[in-house]
């Protein structure tokens, strides 16, 4: 607590007097956040999250759970399925137990609170998932988000956390746009470093 | 090549007969800089949300002693710890003591400028404690034993031929240098790294007062790895990192991938807020938030303090004539290009000429997603140094200056300059005005005299 004390007051005392003002470039006062507006064509978000989507590499079915999960299945010839415990109820599967179980799965089948449609984002809640690895450590994973839970962007999540988050932020929330990737060696991007290489959504009615 | 010349010039020097540097970074850069064009694009209102990202930056620094109490308390109050670190041995020794408490052999790091500030894998190191960093770039880097050289990509300045040899080290034998193979080898290795940590040290882009999280992008997912996996996770954030709203780091979000690489978003937002609760099967059972000060506080109150408002984006880097042609390395410090040039003799004395390092041409302050007036920063820097210095130079200057004030002065000082030109020689004017080029001969008097008498 002491070094608190100390640390806070240093910085009382240096902003006691206030820095000088820049005057060829003086700052201009923002009264409010102003909202980003995007250049988007967001009038239907199903088919606006689906194209953001596919930008990001990831693929999207249109379905109900068992139908998205059986093509899923199909394209991927996963054999050993995590899931998390809000991935849909009438897939039948049961909610995985740890990393080390999520490590050795080749799918992970998870639900996803909310959509993005302005960047093709899932928006992942670790309280409602009840852990954080099944989206992450097998290389496929598959999100079921039904498509009444689309927003149109982030502003909508971030500027209305009352209404979005009712019982407040989880120990992690997690946006995931489409599969990992990394463009560190001369530039040239690739998929699946470290994060699953494959995303696929289930946009579920 | 490593860069281990003593000066910014000699390192300079060093880096711009390096074809292979020139290349990558004309490449690296050219694409980030195109590549913003393009992502920003989408956001119809871009300089409002710059304009006003500047303000709200400044808003908060103002109140920084209330948003870093708040983000504080309300990290405690979910059973996280929070460590005030006045500087860098004092964080070294929180992070070392936590990793003592646990028995930790092994540590798993995602991207943390502040930590490679404070050389907090040297100090682990140092007590028999492995950390990897997990970042491919960081990674790749910290297997070459060399500093990053950009923001992004730490290690542009390697090819795929030099980066196949780094990671054959630690392979079974030699690697080939496609990409997608040495990704694929990467992503083997570190995953079990991932898996057996005892624990996860990560930076933070932007910590949240409102509710005590702390936010944290990346594109790998190592960032998520490392905040998910190991038992004990422990966020490193310069103290000026931090935001009170939501409402704020949605326009965060919105300029900072769309400023450093033309991303819309970048693939992974971790946003942590404390530890694992109960009902969820992974994540740590202890989260540690190390605020850092080592000099901030020096800045604050001064006519530099805007430089405290960076989100390390690394726009201004990509748009530097200087950077593009010296590259990281060349900055001698953790944070090069313009940032670099500003934050380094301000936190780092001993490196006092960055602020030369520079045209002026304002380009970075064009480029920054929070409009920060960088080269007024650096003018800055530059008076400072020279209010400070003293001797002959300050001699020749107000002489010069003086000499130059009256006009009879200006007058019989021009026509000795005409005619001193004549007789004194060329190998006489300091040598780095005459590299690459001829010195032009002055005049024997001056336009207006010659014109008043033709």
């Amino acid at each position: 607590m002491s070094d608190r004390t100390a640390f806070l007051d240093r910085l009382r005392e240096r902003l006691a007097v206030p820095a000088p003002e820049n005057l060829p470039h003086p700052l201009v006062h923002a009264e409010a956040v102003p909202p980003v507006e995007y250049a988007l064509d967001l009038t239907d978000l199903a088919d606006a999250f689906e194209r953001a989507v596919s930008a990001t590499g990831a693929h999207v079915l249109r379905g109900t759970a068992p139908e998205v999960l059986q093509s899923v299945l199909a394209a991927t010839g996963a054999q050993r399925v995590v899931a998390s415990k809000d991935a849909p109820a009438e897939l039948g599967l049961p909610a995985y137990s740890g990393p080390v179980e999520a490590e050795q799965a080749d799918l992970g089948v998870t639900g996803a609170l909310y959509g993005i449609a302005a960047t093709g984002t899932l928006v992942l809640h670790a309280g409602l998932a009840g852990g954080r690895t099944a989206s992450l450590l097998p290389p496929v994973h598959l999100a079921l988000l039904p498509v009444d839970r689309l927003l149109r962007d982030s502003g909508e999540l971030f500027r209305k956390m009352g209404e979005r988050l009712p019982d407040g932020l989880p120990s992690q929330l997690v946006f995931v746009s489409g599969p990992s990737r990394s463009a560190d060696i001369e530039l040239e991007v690739t998929v699946g470093v470290h994060g699953p290489r494959e995303l696929w959504i289930g946009l579920v009615s | 090549m490593k860069n281990t010349a003593s000066t910014l010039r000699e390192r300079s020097a060093v880096a711009v007969v390096d074809e292979q540097l020139q290349g990558a970074l004309e490449n690296a850069t050219d694409r980030f800089a195109n590549q913003k064009a393009v992502g920003t694009a989408a956001v119809a209102n871009w300089e409002e949300l710059r304009t006003a990202a500047r303000s709200l930056r400044a808003q908060v620094l103002a109140r920084l002693p209330e948003v870093l109490e708040e983000l504080a308390d309300k990290i405690e109050a979910r059973g996280g710890h929070v460590h005030w670190a006045a500087d860098a041995d004092d964080a070294r020794n929180y992070v070392l003591e936590v990793a003592k408490r646990h028995d930790a052999k092994l540590v798993v790091k995602s991207k943390s400028m502040a930590s490679e500030e404070i050389h907090l894998n040297d100090a682990l190191a140092a007590s028999g404690i492995e950390a990897v960093e997990t970042d491919l770039g960081e990674w790749i880097i910290q297997l070459a034993k060399e500093t990053p050289s950009h923001i992004i990509l730490p290690a542009i300045h390697k090819n795929r031929r030099q980066i196949a040899e780094v990671l054959s080290q630690v392979a079974d034998g030699d690697l080939s240098d496609v990409p997608a193979e040495l990704c694929a080898f990467a992503r083997e290795q570190l995953r079990s790294k991932f898996m057996q940590a005892d624990m996860g040290i990560s930076g933070v882009n932007f910590g949240v007062a409102e509710t005590g999280s702390i936010a944290i992008v990346t594109n790998e997912g190592n960032g998520r790895l490392v905040t998910s996996v190991p038992p004990v996770h422990v966020a490193v954030m310069g103290m000026e990192r931090v935001l009170q709203t939501w409402e704020q780091f949605d326009l965060m979000l919105a300029l900072l991938p769309r400023a450093a690489t033309g991303q819309q978003i970048t693939t992974y937002v971790n946003m942590v807020s404390g530890p694992r609760r109960a009902g969820e099967v992974d994540g740590p059972d202890e989260f540690h938030l190390v605020i850092l000060d080592n000099g901030r506080s020096d800045i604050l109150g001064t006519e530099f303090q805007e430089i405290l408002h960076c989100i390390r984006c690394g726009a201004c880097l990509n748009v530097c004539p200087v950077y593009r042609q010296i590259g990281g390395h060349a900055y001698g410090w953790v944070y090069s290009g313009p940032v670099g040039a500003v934050l380094t003799p301000l936190l780092h004395a001993a490196e006092n000429e960055l602020q030369n390092a520079s045209t002026l041409c304002g380009a970075c302050w064009q480029a920054c997603p929070v409009g920060i007036p960088l080269q007024d920063l650096l003018l800055g820097l530059r008076r400072r140094k020279a209010e400070s210095t003293g001797g002959v130079e300050k001699l020749g200057w107000q002489a010069w200056s003086t000499a130059w004030s009256k006009p009879a002065l200006y007058d019989a000082t021009t026509r000795l300059g005409g005619v001193s030109a004549k007789i004194v020689p060329e190998s006489w004017t300091p040598v780095e005005w005459r590299e690459g080029r001829t010195i032009p001969r002055p005049e024997a008097g001056s336009f207006r005299r010659w014109f008043e008498h033709e």
